[in-house]
């Protein structure tokens, strides 16, 4: 069953919930008046309230109170879940091998109780990242400026990693340091010691900060440093691909 | 319904799920009178999974009646991983909703797994209009996955009348590995027409990772079509895996 749930349920239908949930590896929620006491690497207790309490089929277990973002108590992604019943009441039980965390549930009374076989797949496709405004640039130099070439991404040397390393037109080497938001002075600092780092080997050595916009403060000590700066914004995503993969649908 | 079957060497067995895990969370097995068997299909439905697994294989196989228990995968593996070449695997149900695994070896070992409700999706395995068919080395496909995997994310197969060309290109980089009837690694190859089609290198690699190097495997394609790979299962039994192709736009 995809989701399931109860209202007010009593506590043999609450023990079938929960243990069906925990079974089917779904995500369990539950709104409860409920205590939570936790013994770990510190100790807290969280006297009765009204809260939500939601445990991952990955051992994530997570309760919230009625304000705020992040829950009061949780166990991270690993714990195992159960439960165990105390005279009237029923006791949620997490538990952290490594470090050893105990997370202990008391379900006063418990208001609704369901749970959701969820399927996801997805994974947070982030994009425009500073990898794929260095591929940008490999596949069009000429944003840069003209004549450009570029040799290397993300090539380490003695202080540091540095992005994309090419030459201009007249042979000079080239650095640039790509920020995918709005660069600021640690931006400039970190391009700086780039190029004083490159400079003790090749000379003449230029620096060009790659990104959407600068900050005022950056663009005046970019300015005082002799570094340059370059607007250029992350490829929106699904650009550079070889080839589309297909799905089985349509065979 | 109660069910017991025995398969000596569990690690091939483990190897096995091993493989398909990569690509599936949770499986329905069906076990039948006839054997066993399991068809996925992968959540980007990119790959699905035939696996048959006829009686012959098994040491002992007693089955009283038809059932499907679903299994998560991950923990099926892991539990398998365990195992040493030389135990011998038991896979036994009563009547309660656990699949205890057994490894005989040194000492008796058993592991108990709880089922989970997985979906039965009727899944065919279509036939399809193939125009490339070669059986090759596990070794090949192996090592031609790892090879491309250095310079892209795609491996074309090429079949003409004579050779079998895999090909990967990168950016600055390419690979092409070559295969005739004279080379050890190519045992048939039987083609209609010229066909090139491209796969995802990242689901080739889950499906030639747990192929031995010497197990002959059948791989028939076509020009944009999927891939067909099937490979034996100690002689009797067999998966399937069929990939659908990377299109260029």
């Amino acid at each position: 069953m995809k989701v399931k749930s109860k209202v007010n349920p009593t506590k043999d239908e609450l023990i079938e919930l929960v243990s069906e949930g925990l079974r089917n590896e779904a995500i369990l929620t539950i709104f409860a008046l409920c205590k939570v006491s936790y013994d770990g690497r510190a100790k807290s207790e969280l006297g009765p309230g009204d809260r939500v309490i939601m445990i991952k089929p990955d051992g994530s277990f997570l309760i919230h109170q009625k304000n705020k973002r992040e829950p009061v108590n949780w166990q991270p992604p690993g714990s195992i879940a159960s439960f165990e019943v105390k005279d009237e009441n029923i006791i949620l039980k997490s538990v952290r091998k490594k470090p050893r965390e105990i997370l202990e549930v008391e379900l006063i009374n418990v208001y609704l109780a369901s749970y959701f076989s969820a399927e996801d797949y997805e994974e947070l496709a982030l994009t425009g990242s500073e990898k794929e405004m260095a591929d940008l640039i490999f596949e069009n130099p000429e944003l840069i400026e003209e004549g450009f070439k570029p040799l290397s991404k993300e090539k380490p040397i003695k202080h540091g990693i540095v992005d994309v390393l090419g030459k201009d037109k007249e042979g000079n080497i080239v650095v640039l340091e790509l920020k995918r938001r709005r660069a600021d002075l640690h931006a400039v600092s970190q391009l700086k010691r780039y190029v004083d780092a490159l400079k003790e080997e090749y000379g003449k050595v230029r620096g060009i900060l790659v990104a959407p916009s600068l900050t005022e403060g950056a663009r005046k000590l970019l300015e005082k440093e002799g570094l340059e700066f370059r607007k250029l914004k992350p490829p929106k995503r699904g650009k550079i691909k070889r080839g589309k993969q297909k799905t089985l649908d349509i065979f | 319904m109660p069910f017991e079957i025995v398969f000596d060497g569990a690690k091939d067995f483990a190897d096995l799920i091993a493989t398909a895990s990569n690509l599936i969370d949770e499986a329905a097995f069906k076990v039948t009178e006839d054997g066993i068997s399991m068809r996925a299909m992968d959540p980007s439905r990119v790959v699905l999974i035939d696996l048959n697994l006829p009686t012959s294989i098994f040491s002992k196989y007693d089955v009283e009646s038809e059932e499907t228990i679903g299994v998560n995968m991950d923990h099926f593996k892991k539990i398998l991983k365990r195992s040493k070449s030389k135990d011998t695997l038991v896979l036994r149900k009563g009547e309660e909703n656990f699949l205890d695994i057994i490894l005989q070896g040194t000492a008796t070992r058993k592991f108990r797994l709880p089922l989970i409700d997985v979906e039965e999706l009727e899944l065919e395995l279509p036939e399809l209009p193939f125009t490339a068919k070669a059986v090759v080395l596990g070794e090949v496909l192996k090592e031609a996955v790892k090879d491309a995997s250095l310079v892209s994310d795609s491996l074309k197969f090429i079949a003409t009348p004579n050779e079998l060309m895999l090909k990967a290109e990168g950016e600055t980089q390419e690979v092409e590995i070559k295969l005739t009837l004279e080379d050890e690694g190519l045992l048939d190859l039987e083609v209609q027409e010229e066909t090139k089609s491209a796969y995802g290198i990242s689901y080739l690699a889950d499906m030639v990772k747990g192929i031995g190097k010497a197990d002959e495997v059948i791989v028939q394609f076509g020009n944009e079509m999927p891939l067909q790979m099937d490979y034996p299962i100690r002689d009797e039994g067999r998966l399937t895996f069929l990939l659908a192709p990377r299109v260029e736009e």
